[in-house]
Order: C-alpha cells, then sequence, then structure tokens
C-alpha cells in the first residue's frame, strides 16, 4: 500500500528532531566526549604536553550539562530552552577564552560556528539578539585581559563579530530553505495522502456498489458509502421514474424513515434536482433553510439538514436519478470535493443502472416463465381432454365402433398425439434460455444407461440392437441433467427411428482431460449432405425422413443443438445416405453457463 | 358397489374417466374444485378419490390431497384420512416432479399418478389395484 511508505518518511517527526534542544545537549556530550578523548591521546603521545586543563574542561562540560538537563524541567518552552543554553554556553566559552588568551584565543572561533546553530534553530529575531548578545562578549574579550595593542585588539573583534553575524545570517537562511522544503514536502504528502485515501474510497466504494445486483442493496450500499467520505451526513438517492417526470426517494440514510417516506414529487417542481439533471452537473444549496428553491423547509430544519450538494446520476446519457448529499453544519464543499463526490456519484450510476436493467430481466423472465406455464397448461389441458374422449371411444366404452370408424378415429388421435408433442417441444424450446437453473455433476455413463432402458423397448419392437461402450464408469460432467438427459434421449431416439429393422445403434462414451465425448451411430437411412447444414433449423425434416413416414416435429435437434450451445459443448454430423449417421457432441467437464 | 369421487375442472376429462368407470360397475360422483370436492366427499362418501393435480392453480391439488389427509383430531375428513388418491397429471409435470409414489409415500399425500391424456386400461388397472 502506497500510503504506508508515505508514513515511513514523516517529515514532522524529522523537523522536531532537528529544532529540539536535545540537539545542544547532544552536542555537548560530544564536545566532552572528543576533549577526553583529546586528553588520553596528550598525555598518551604527547607526554612532554600537561593534559589537565583539557581534561578539567571536558569535566566541567558534562557537569554544565547536567546542570542545563536539570534545568530544563522547569523550562517546558523548546525555544527559551534553547536560548537559555546558548547564553550559558557563550558565558561559559566567554571564561574559556578568558582563560586560554582572552581575544588572541583559539577558541573564539567557536562564537561564529555556535552562531550558524543559533540561526537555524532560533527565530530571526532572537538569533540576531543573541548574535549581539555574543558580539558583546566578543568585545569585552577584547577589552580584558589581553597585552596586544588597541588597533590590533579592535581590529581583531571586529573581524570576529562580523564573522559572528555573517554566520547568523547563514543558519537564518539554511534553517528557511529547510523549513520550507520541508512545509512544501508536507503539504505535498498530505494531499497526497488525502489523493490516496480518497482514490482507495472510490475503489473500496465502487466494489461494494457494483458487489450485487439486488436493486434495494446496492441503494442502500450507495448511501452507506456517501456517509462514509464524512462530506456528507445524510444521504438521499431519488430516482427517476420510466416515463422521466416523477422522482421517488429509493434509499436513505442518516434521515429518519418520516423524512425518507414522504413519497414521490414531479421533476419539474423541484428546480434543485431538476436544474442538476439539465445542466449534468452537481448543484450547491449553501443553507436550505434560506434557499426559494427548497421545497421541504420545516422538515429539514427538523431534520438538521443545512447545506446540500445535488448530484444528478446518468446511465449512457440518461438520467436516471438524483444523489442528494446534506450536511449539519453550514459547509462550502471545495472543489475536490465536489470532484470526489461526482466520481463516486458516477461509480454508484453504474452500479444502479446495472441493477436496474437486472430486475427488468428478472420480471421479464418472471413474466415468460409465468406465461409459459400458462400456456402448457391452457394448450395440454384441450388436447389431453380430447384425446382422454378419442381413447374412450376407440376402446369401445360406449359402444362400437365399426373398423372404418375406428381408422378415422385412430388416425386422429395420432395427430393429437404428434400435435401434443409439438407442443411439448416448442415450450421446452422456449425453456432453454432460463438462466437460474444451476449446473450439477452428472454422470455420464449412468445418464446414458438410462436413455438406453428407456428407448429399448422401441428399438426391440424395430429390431434395431442397441449398444453401448464406455471408457470408464465415472465420466462426470456439469450441467443441468434434465437438459443433458433431453439432448442424448433425442440424439438415440432418432437415431433408433430412421435405422431400420436388423439394423444398429452404438453409443460410445469417451473422456479426456477438459472434454466428454458421446457418439451415436448408426447405420440407418443416413442424411443427404445438403440437408446437413439445415439439419439444427427449427422445424426442418430431411426429404428422406419425411418419405420414411416416421412421425417427427423437426423441432429435436434444434432443442439438441440449444442444449449442447447452452453447455459450452459442440456437436457435429457424418453421414452418408443408405449407409448410416454418426452425432458427435462434445462436453466441458466444467462449462460456464452460455445464454 | 364402489364409489369414486373425481375432482377435476376439466369437464370432458371427467366425462371420459366417469364413462370407463362406470362401464366396469363403479359408482361415479364429480366435482369441479376443490371446496366442491371437499364437500362432496362428505356427502358421497366415496372408496377412492381421482384427483386432478392443478385445478384453478397449481397447488389446489395437492392441497386438497394434504387437507384429507390432515392429522388434526378436529378435521371433518378423518374419516377419509386413508382413502387412496390418485393423482392426474401430464406426463411432463410428473417428469419434473420426480416423485417416485412408492418410495415418497410418506411425504406424498397420493397414491399414485395417473397420466394424462387418459388410457382406459391404465386407469381401470389402477383403480382396481386400489380398490381391491
Amino acid at each position: 500500500m502506497p500510503k504506508e511508505q508515505f508514513q515511513r518518511f514523516d517529515l514532522r517527526e524529522c523537523s522536531q528532531f532537528l529544532s529540539g534542544s536535545d540537539a545542544l545537549i547532544n552536542l555537548r556530550w560530544i564536545a566532552a566526549g572528543a576533549l577526553f578523548m583529546a586528553s588520553a591521546a596528550i598525555w598518551v603521545f604527547l607526554p612532554s604536553l600537561w593534559p589537565f586543563p583539557l581534561l578539567i574542561i571536558s569535566a566541567l562540560i558534562v557537569f554544565f550539562n547536567i546542570f542545563l538537563i536539570y534545568l530544563r524541567s522547569f523550562c517546558p518552552d523548546g525555544n527559551r530552552f534553547f536560548i537559555l543554553q546558548v547564553v550559558c554556553d557563550w558565558i561559559f566559552l566567554f571564561f574559556v577564552c578568558f582563560w586560554t588568551g582572552s581575544i588572541s584565543s583559539p577558541a573564539v572561533f567557536l562564537f561564529p560556528i555556535y552562531s550558524i546553530l543559533v540561526g537555524f534553530f532560533l527565530p530571526k529575531k532572537p538569533a540576531y539578539l543573541i548574535a549581539g548578545f555574543g558580539s558583546l562578549l566578543i568585545g569585552l574579550l577584547s577589552l580584558w585581559g589581553t597585552s596586544s595593542p588597541l588597533a590590533y585588539v579592535i581590529g581583531q573583534a571586529f573581524f570576529y563579530i562580523i564573522v559572528l553575524f555573517f554566520c547568523t545570517t547563514i543558519g537564518v537562511w539554511a534553517s528557511r530553505q529547510l523549513r520550507e522544503q520541508l512545509d512544501l514536502s508536507d503539504f505535498l504528502r498530505k494531499s497526497l495522502e488525502k489523493e490516496n485515501d480518497r482514490l482507495g474510497q472510490v475503489y473500496k466504494s465502487a466494489l461494494a456498489m457494483n458487489s450485487g445486483l439486488d436493486l434495494p442493496n446496492v441503494l442502500a450500499i450507495i448511501t452507506k458509502c456517501f456517509n462514509e467520505t464524512g462530506l456528507s451526513n445524510a444521504t438521499v438517492i431519488r430516482l427517476l421514474s420510466e416515463d422521466g417526470l416523477t422522482l421517488n426517494i429509493a434509499s436513505a440514510e442518516g434521515i429518519s424513515s418520516e423524512y425518507a417516506q414522504r413519497g414521490s414529487v414531479a421533476l419539474k417542481d423541484d428546480e434543485i434536482d431538476s436544474e442538476a439533471i439539465k445542466c449534468k452537473c452537481p448543484v450547491f444549496v449553501s443553507d436550505v433553510a434560506k434557499d426559494e428553491r427548497f421545497l421541504y423547509k420545516s422538515e429539514a430544519e427538523r431534520e438538521n439538514l443545512r447545506s446540500l450538494l445535488c448530484i444528478p446520476l446518468f446511465s449512457n446519457e440518461k438520467a436516471i436519478g438524483i444523489i442528494r448529499c446534506y450536511t449539519s453544519d453550514y459547509h462550502e464543499f471545495s472543489d475536490e470535493d465536489v470532484e470526489f463526490l461526482s466520481l463516486l456519484a458516477a461509480q454508484a450510476s453504474l452500479a444502479i443502472s446495472n441493477a436496474l436493467s437486472y430486475d427488468k430481466m428478472v420480471k421479464l423472465d418472471n413474466s415468460r416463465n409465468a406465461f409459459i406455464r400458462m400456456a402448457t397448461h391452457e394448450l395440454r389441458a384441450p388436447m389431453a381432454a380430447v384425446q382422454s374422449v378419442l381413447q374412450i371411444i376407440l376402446d369401445g366404452y360406449v359402444g362400437d365402433v365399426p373398423e372404418n370408424q375406428k381408422q378415422l378415429l385412430s388416425r386422429s388421435n395420432d395427430r393429437i398425439t404428434q400435435l401434443l408433442r409439438l407442443v411439448s417441444e416448442l415450450l421446452e424450446l422456449e425453456k432453454t434460455t432460463k438462466t437460474q437453473d444451476s449446473f450439477e455433476p452428472i454422470n455420464l455413463k449412468e445418464l446414458l444407461s438410462r436413455i438406453i432402458s428407456e428407448i429399448a423397448p422401441k428399438a426391440d419392437s424395430k429390431k434395431v440392437r442397441l449398444r453401448m461402450f464406455t471408457c470408464g464408469d465415472n465420466v462426470i460432467i456439469k450441467g443441468i441433467e434434465e437438459a443433458i438427459f433431453r439432448i442424448f434421449e433425442n440424439l438415440v431416439d432418432n437415431a433408433v427411428k430412421y435405422t431400420h429393422s436388423g439394423g444398429q445403434v452404438t453409443i460410445r462414451l469417451l473422456e479426456d482431460d477438459d472434454t466428454a465425448t458421446i457418439q451415436i451411430v448408426d447405420n440407418g437411412i443416413g442424411i443427404p449432405s445438403e440437408s446437413i447444414p439445415k439439419l439444427f433449423s427449427e422445424f426442418y425434416r430431411a426429404p428422406n425422413a419425411k418419405q420414411e413416414q416416421v412421425q417427427g416435429t423437426g423441432l429435436g435437434l434444434s432443442i439438441v443443438k440449444k442444449f449442447v450451445i447452452m453447455h459450452g459443448g459442440s456437436i457435429s454430423i457424418s453421414s452418408q445416405v443408405d449407409v448410416g449417421t454418426t452425432f458427435t457432441v462434445t462436453l466441458l467437464k466444467e462449462p460456464q453457463l452460455t445464454i | 358397489m364402489k364409489k369414486i369421487l373425481i375432482i377435476d375442472d376439466d369437464t370432458d376429462m371427467v366425462e371420459a374417466m366417469r364413462i370407463a368407470l362406470e362401464a366396469v360397475g363403479y359408482k361415479v360422483s364429480s366435482a369441479p374444485n376443490g371446496t366442491q370436492g371437499l364437500k362432496t366427499l362428505l356427502e358421497f362418501a366415496p372408496d377412492l378419490i381421482i384427483l386432478d393435480v392443478m385445478m384453478d392453480t397449481d397447488t389446489e391439488g395437492f392441497n386438497v390431497a394434504w387437507a384429507i389427509r390432515s392429522d388434526e383430531d378436529s378435521s371433518v375428513y378423518k374419516k377419509f384420512k386413508n382413502i387412496p388418491i390418485l393423482m392426474v397429471t401430464s406426463v411432463s409435470s410428473e417428469k419434473k416432479m420426480k416423485f417416485d409414489p412408492k418410495k415418497d409415500q410418506e411425504f406424498l399425500p397420493v397414491n399414485d399418478f395417473i397420466e394424462k391424456p387418459i388410457r382406459p386400461q391404465q386407469l381401470l388397472q389402477k383403480v382396481s389395484q386400489y380398490l381391491g
């Protein structure tokens, strides 16, 4: 996550470290340590020299530092403590210089060097005041305890004072540069963090909004996402009616249910919403109680709604509704806020239009299913009744029927049977576009055996031999069992139907890693090559099939093909007239439902 | 003489069944819907009921069967709790239901199914099977 990387480089901590008084205290420890090491080095390497004064100074610095640390507890203000330290340091330095040759002491150089730190860490004014104090000390040193000529001493002091102020100025300048950079980085970091947060929020919201297709759920997620931005205390979604004339509150979060159930309002009556939709841009109202266009002033007062940002929702250039973001205090939405909320609203539009489309699809599917059920009943019932009555007459329950009449009644009965089958198959063809059926594992060998036992009596009576060869007992594919059953029931039934007595029908089941292949091979009448391309068209029957006088609706194969395609599979035919036909169906073991 | 009650809204279907059943000596009464059917059940006191699966609604036939099979002591149909019920269905809907009347006897309120269109022999064979 990029956000964590930002946190790793926290510049604020860095600047705190620099500006703290700890820097001087640490420097003092270092100075004391350095002096101690120097005295030790002198004692070891230059035994002729006397290291004792350095050791004393080192010890003094240590005690002085401990004293200052003690003082710090009485002086919580960082700047003041810094000044106190500097004053004490410089007085200390003054005495060191005094003892080591006054203005001629090499330690005088420490004043200008120290002043860089003073300029760096202190604000401009105190820094120059301290520099003035340093100049005073240098002046005192030049007048006191030196035996050099006066002009030389004054020149030296003058030189040190100029260098002191110069170094202070360098410190002040460097500090200002650094602070500007720090401030800039801090500002950039903050704005990047904010952008990052918002992008994350947009991403998260988009994911949440598009995670489902149930409209009320999607709307509830959207209002929640808007409230979670912290820019909206109450969010209301109003959706446009189909005719685009009325706005209905579809979802609300952060307001009472009473207010949310105000009902619908005509778009032309609500000037704020209609303006937003007309200009295709957000409309801002700073105080709803004072805006002429706002319709529900007293209710808004009760709900503690103050400022309003009204963002239109568009899908494919068509307005679908409005999102209203209310705040409980006066709030001017910045350009960035508006841009951010508009981005969220665009995501919301997408999610809403998806959910709306899905809603429509489900309704359509439901009404189609209801129609199919109704049609099934209405078409089948009268035919079943006619057939039942015919059967009663044919079986002689209402008196003897002469042979010639019996024959005619039989023919009527056959035609009705055919019609019933046509109706069933037509309805089945309709049903193939159904989407909600879920795939389940199917054992193909078991399924094919069931089909064989169902068709076997018919094959036996026709004296057609029906055989099956399988490569294994456990060829499992996923699919809609009813549909897969219909595919092979149809193909095997056809094979038996169009094979003459004494012929044979063979079913082969093969598998590889991803697919199962089923072949239905017969040595029947075959299909003329010019008929093969038309075979899967609805109501098409090959000419030689019609001649055979075998009953058929011409719908079976189109149903087969629809089911095979629905399972992502494929079907092919090879055939030769009077030799036989082979249907090859390849099915995926893990198919995706295709419509 | 055994009595049979047919509950079916399709009068032609009722007529076809009545002719076949009366031809072999059963006494037949009929009702066009569930409510009438339950009323006739009490008056006519049949030995067997032939029930259409869907009359006005998909479930009406089953609702009638459940009412007759009710376990409640206050049920007015208590006397007929174990009466054989044959349900008339179209072939496809029987397939869809995937019921095996023998296996699913415990939760199925009917004893057997008769396919539509009616074939007289099948009807008479099933009826005589349940009327002994």
